[in-house]
């Protein structure tokens, strides 16, 4: 009754329900059949006209009327059609229930056919036999052929609506109902059917949600079909190209690697000819389910080319890029390129140019990181890919009118004289793939390419102007990149970002509107966009205790945004903002450490996840044919879920502004929305969360942001900041040979003939020449506290952790260290109790190798140019110097630590001693954190760890900090000294303090 | 029926031409209606919906069309035709030859639009000749486009591409007319209400 004043219904209807005859009873037409015909027939006519919200308000008073009637098939019916309609007018919760409202209905059909087919007393002998029996498993199928329907259409609207756990609910519901209906009916056709339907359904959930970077339910959705379902080979292959773009997204290059080669194996196999006709055991069913998922909307990405080598050149391109082999990743994607060129040039397709511009922003991508990483590559440098033989191009939505045919054979050979060469190339590339996606009318494409492309000339152009040195690496090309031109791809990058409330676009446009107002000498327009970005950063993502909720739980894409964001933000602040500004956000100096360890610390739990799937449940999967559940584990967990969330809607719904289901203005209005509830939740976690105190400042802050060192002391405010590592400067082969020890990965870098306490010291001069700090600079900081303190405390980023501070600094020094106590787990209790080992999975350490390479070469970087800033640093640092060496030639691919060392140790550390400096960058779980009680570490480097602890134990000093001091000036090394109770204890205390006193600033 | 017709003629012979337009409209529109599987009492649908929504088979309109047309409403619509063909002096040129074809259809159209159009707005017997027409037209063009994919699928390359485009403009014409003639009759019939004065309470 509800829905008929709804939908406002003759009020002979409305009056049904009501006993009583005080009111006056209206009848009208429309609610006789002759208005149901009518009714009828106009919302087909409207439908069929694309205009679904008019079809839905027509189909809801049919229903009513039907209702009114009593006509449940009639009903039926409508309901199924409802369904459908509001699914084609777009996503909404209405569509969802209305799904589920069918799905009630099919299940309470079920149950009435079983009883039919108990009464009737059937086996499954006689099902051919009698008539009436076949035509009761004839109901049977077509059910089930229904159930599955509407499963699919509710699994597919809730995987685009954006929510991660409904679609996982529903395929287990799918499953359960299959299952009954299998323990009836168990004829050839119907299993085959009902399976192939679920792995559609499963394989569109997947490909919906890997477009919104949801890459963890991807990856089960996925490994669950292929468990499921040994279908045909392209089937296979179609999914697996999937898996390996989840894999990519999840930062999980084993696994995308390893289904990489699974595609290749199987191309190889079944090309050689000596597959059987196993694609074809689908012969029997009807012409639409026979059809391969290869022609559906969930087909492969890019798998339609033919040649092993080019449409697998996106996704191995992708894998190269994210084990940091931009080089490969170069090679691997020309060929892919040139054939997508070569089809584009004969036929331009709106796929074909939306492809084509994917793959330039690709090469952008691996061009740019090129051009960062400098360890790894001595110009001058060539690229050889070669372009070979290709046939049958063709694009996914077979535009291209048949099979474009053209076979070549040709070398690719590109020669980069320095970096700045390859970043003109960049630039090109996303130029190029900017006028594809114009060409294709992709906003968000076009917004996210201009955006970078803006983001790469300025970071160079920013850097240049704030440090007012030329830079040396002029390019052998023409460089056609103009600051107009920069300027308008941000500011319509801005414009796009604006329109579609995209937050990590909208933050990434504000710092480079930022940036190019700073450059332009309009410092306060600058500020005033690095203000916008602030409070949007702010209110969006950080909490009360610093900390990024979404880290935990985000995909690598997203990672990547909010670092670049926070390094660029950081960078900004030191270079252009004043004191006073500066110690208005000096809590971002303690953001991005969090972050840094949150984000760290996420992919090896999630690899365990994935290894307990693969290594136990796989065999269960294959016979149960169950969905794995994705378990909610903790309370931060479940918040960051809901904050990813929000996050993943906003993509469904870019998603959907890009197939043409919204228009600008709707996504503009639904993505406010999302924004709104995610404010709306943080808002919340602030005031109902656990109330932290506000960080306690340390006397010296050092953060390497976006090319940049900068080392700040907050009570004196000054600031040293210099272009460090990527982009300029950097140390030289030694020094960063050096860190790589201290780091305990390269001890063969440091050979026996080194290791010299002169050598050292001589190195470490160099570093803090390099640095080109002020000797007296730390304890100027200290001099400058209110409280008198023998030592300074110092909060490093995670890159910046591996410098010898304590060599550098002319006092003792304490590591401020964020440790948040969830990642206290019980594993560590385990390892003490049971003195076994752990056993590190090749995956972590892999992982952990990765991350310590990233930072050498980070702070390894040649120096192109010199600047007045430290003039005796110049002649000690020529390039040639760096040009010759290779460092990752000398990399042994030693174990992470060694196991005798840590357990050792870990005696050790109960009365007094030190622990590896490998095991600060070990993943939650380690041994380390086991031991809250201890509020200090000492940390020494791999190699001398024995010769520390010795040193240790024959002091026997009750001062660390001291002791620290000492052994570092005497080793000429770093033996750095942790403080844990800062922040472990502020957690433990939560005491009574006002959330305000947390000087954010931006909070509502 | 013909007896109605005969009675509308009467009246048309007196002058009374309202009467005689709705009786002669109200006879055409329940012939359409029950050519294309609607009952002419109640204008439910008597032809099973699955046959006609969810068969792709073409032209299964015509063939449900012709099921019905088999039985004995096919005698009066063959005599009601020889009555509007007598009557309109077209004889010659549309001899009636004792079997239903697509002139027929499109003739009695063209009548019960030509005569509708001169009722007044809110009378039941415009609505039903709209709704008729409308119906008419929404199965016109689902029985077009089955026609249409059939000759697609015959046709080749560049004309196909014309043929599409010209059917795709003709169906949209089509199309948009049965909304306009649906939503019409909607519209009347939610205008004729009766209210039954409350009882007073006891």
């Amino acid at each position: 009754m509800d829905l008929m004043l709804q939908v406002d219904l003759p009020a002979c209807a409305a009056r049904c329900g009501t006993p009583n005859h005080e009111l006056p009873t209206t009848y009208c037409i429309l609610t006789c059949p002759m208005g149901y015909t009518t009714l009828r027939a106009l919302a087909r006519a409207l439908e069929q006209r694309s205009k679904h919200a008019y079809a839905v308000l027509a189909l809801d008073i049919c229903l009513a009327v039907s209702k009114f009637h009593g006509n449940s098939n009639e009903r039926y019916k409508l309901q199924r059609e409802l369904c459908v309609v509001l699914m084609r007018q777009g996503v909404s919760q209405r569509s969802m229930s209305q799904c589920e409202c069918v799905l009630r209905d099919q299940r309470k059909y079920f149950e009435r056919l079983r009883a039919e087919a108990d009464t009737e007393q059937l086996n499954a002998l006689s099902f051919f036999i009698l008539p009436r029996v076949s035509c009761v498993v004839d109901n049977f199928i077509m059910d089930s052929h229904e159930a599955s329907f509407t499963i699919e259409l509710l699994v597919i609207q809730q995987a685009r609506f954006g929510t991660v756990s409904f679609p996982n609910a529903a395929l287990q519901n799918f499953q359960t109902d299959y299952l009954q209906r299998q323990n009836i009916c168990s004829v050839t056709v119907f299993v085959h059917e009902a399976r192939f339907l679920f792995l559609l359904a499963s394989v569109s959930a997947a490909s919906i949600l890997l477009r919104q970077n949801e890459a963890n339910s991807t990856i089960k959705y996925l490994e669950c079909a292929l468990a499921s379902c040994p279908t045909s080979y392209r089937r296979r292959i179609a999914i697996l190209s999937h898996l390996v773009e989840g894999g990519v997204r999840s930062a999980n290059s084993v696994r995308a690697k390893v289904s990489l080669r699974r595609i290749s194996r199987l191309r190889k196999y079944y090309d050689s000819g000596s597959c059987g006709q196993q694609w074809n055991s689908y012969q029997g069913l009807p012409t639409d389910l026979a059809c391969p998922l290869w022609h559906t909307s969930s087909k492969g990405r890019l798998i339609s080319f033919c040649n092993d080598r080019v449409d697998c050149g996106q996704l191995a391109a992708q894998i190269e890029l994210l084990q940091r082999a931009p080089k490969r990743a170069l090679i691997e994607l020309a060929p892919t390129v040139a054939a997508a060129e070569a089809c584009v040039s004969r036929v331009g397709s709106a796929c074909g140019f939306y492809t084509l511009g994917v793959l330039y922003e690709l090469r952008g991508r691996a061009q740019a990181s090129l051009a960062r990483d400098i360890e790894f590559t001595a110009y001058p440098i060539h690229v050889d890919a070669l372009v070979s033989e290709i046939d049958n191009l063709r694009f996914d939505d077979g535009t291209t009118d048949g099979n474009v045919k053209c076979s070549w054979s040709s070398r690719r050979y590109v020669v980069y004289a320095n970096a700045e060469d390859v970043k003109i190339d960049a630039l090109c590339s996303y130029r190029l793939a900017l006028q594809c996606f114009k060409a294709t009318d992709d906003s968000y494409c076009t917004g996210c390419a201009a955006s970078s492309f803006a983001a790469l000339k300025l970071d160079a152009m920013f850097l240049q102007d704030t440090f007012s040195f030329p830079f040396s690496g002029r390019s052998s090309q023409s460089c056609h990149v103009s600051l107009g031109d920069v300027s308008l791809a941000a500011r319509r990058a801005l414009d796009i970002a604006t329109a579609m409330v995209e937050p990590l676009l909208l933050l990434e446009t504000y710092l480079n509107m930022a940036e190019l107002l700073q450059i332009c000498h309009d410092p306060v327009g600058a500020i005033a966009h690095w203000w916008e970005a602030r409070e949007l950063l702010l209110r969006l993502f950080v909490m009360c205790n610093l900390r990024i909720p979404v880290a935990l739980i985000a995909d690598l894409t997203t990672i990547a945004q909010i670092h670049r964001t926070l390094e660029r933000m950081l960078r900004f602040l030191t270079m252009v903002a004043d004191k006073a500004m500066i110690d208005e956000n000096i809590f971002l100096f303690h953001v991005l450490p969090c972050f840094e360890r949150d984000s760290t610390h996420k992919y090896p739990r999630v690899r365990s996840v994935d290894l307990y799937w693969s290594s136990h449940d796989m065999v269960e999967l294959r016979s149960n044919f169950l969905i794995p559940h994705i378990p909610e584990n903790d309370s931060s967990g479940a918040l960051a879920n809901s904050c990813w969330q929000c996050l993943v809607t906003i993509r469904a719904n870019i998603t959907r502004h890009t197939y043409g289901e919204l228009t600008v203005s709707g996504l503009h209005h639904y993505n406010q929305d999302a924004l709104r509830e995610l404010a709306t939740l943080m808002q919340q976690i602030r005031i109902e969360g656990p109330v932290s105190t506000p960080p306690i400042v340390p006397t010296v802050i050092a953060v390497h942001a976006a090319g940049t060192l900068i080392v700040y002391a907050p009570q004196l405010g000054w600031r040293h900041a210099l272009a460090f590592g990527r982009c300029a400067r950097g140390l030289n082969v030694e020094s960063a040979a050096l860190i790589g020890a201290l780091t305990g990965t390269r001890r063969s870098v440091v050979a026996e003939r080194k290791n010299r306490v002169e050598y050292r010291r001589a190195v470490l001069k160099q570093v803090s020449d390099a640095i080109a700090l002020p000797r007296s600079f730390f304890s100027a900081a200290v001099a400058a506290q209110r409280r008198v303190s023998f030592f300074a405390t110092l909060l490093c980023s995670e890159r910046t952790q591996v410098l010898p501070w304590e060599c550098i600094s002319d006092i003792p020094l304490s590591r401020v260290v964020h440790i948040q106590a969830a990642f206290a787990s019980t594993q560590i209790t385990k390892f003490s109790k049971a003195g076994a080992s752990v056993v590190l999975k090749e995956s972590t350490h892999d992982d952990i190798r990765h991350l310590l390479d990233l930072i050498i070469h980070d702070l390894s970087s040649s120096c192109h140019c010199h600047s007045g800033l430290c003039p005796t640093v110049v002649s000690k640092f020529g390039s040639v110097a760096l040009k010759s060496t290779r460092l990752s030639s000398k990399l042994v691919p030693c174990a992470w630590w060694s196991e005798s060392i840590l357990s050792d140790n870990l005696l050790q550390v109960f009365y007094f001693g030190a622990l590896p400096y490998s095991a600060l960058h070990l993943p939650p779980g380690s041994p380390i954190q086991f031991h809250s009680s201890r509020k200090e570490y000492l940390f020494a480097p791999d190699i001398i760890l024995d010769q520390v602890n010795t040193r240790v134990h024959a002091e026997r000093s009750t001062n660390s900090i001291r002791t620290a001091r000492t052994l570092s000036s005497a080793l000429a090394l770093p033996i750095i000294h942790f403080s844990l109770e800062n922040l472990q204890c502020r957690e433990a205390k939560s005491v009574e303090t006002d959330p305000s006193s947390l000087k954010l600033g931006g909070w509502e | 029926m013909v007896r109605f017709l005969d009675v509308a003629h009467v009246f048309r012979r007196n002058l009374r031409v309202q009467e005689a337009s709705e009786l002669e409209v109200l006879v055409f529109a329940d012939l359409h209606l029950e050519a294309m599987g609607y009952s002419p009492l109640t204008t439910e649908r008597l032809v099973p919906v699955d046959l006609l929504e969810q068969c792709t088979c073409p032209g299964i309109w015509r063939i449900a069309s012709t099921l019905y047309l088999s039985s004995d409403a096919s005698q009066l619509l063959r005599s009601a035709y020889t009555y509007i063909v007598c009557e309109s002096k077209k004889v010659s040129s549309l001899a009636p030859k004792g079997e239903w074809s697509s002139n027929a259809s499109e003739y009695i159209e063209a009548s019960l639009f030509a005569i509708a159009l001169i009722l007044p707005f809110f009378s039941h017997a415009r609505a039903r000749a709209v709704l008729a027409l409308g119906l008419g037209h929404l199965h016109g063009i689902e029985y077009f486009r089955d026609r249409m994919a059939i000759k697609l699928q015959e046709e080749k390359g560049a004309r196909q591409s014309l043929v599409r485009s010209c059917n795709a403009l003709h169906a949209m014409k089509e199309l948009r007319f049965a909304e306009m003639l649906l939503f019409e009759v909607a519209y009347v019939l939610e205008q004729q209400i009766t209210t039954e004065p409350a009882q007073p309470a006891s």
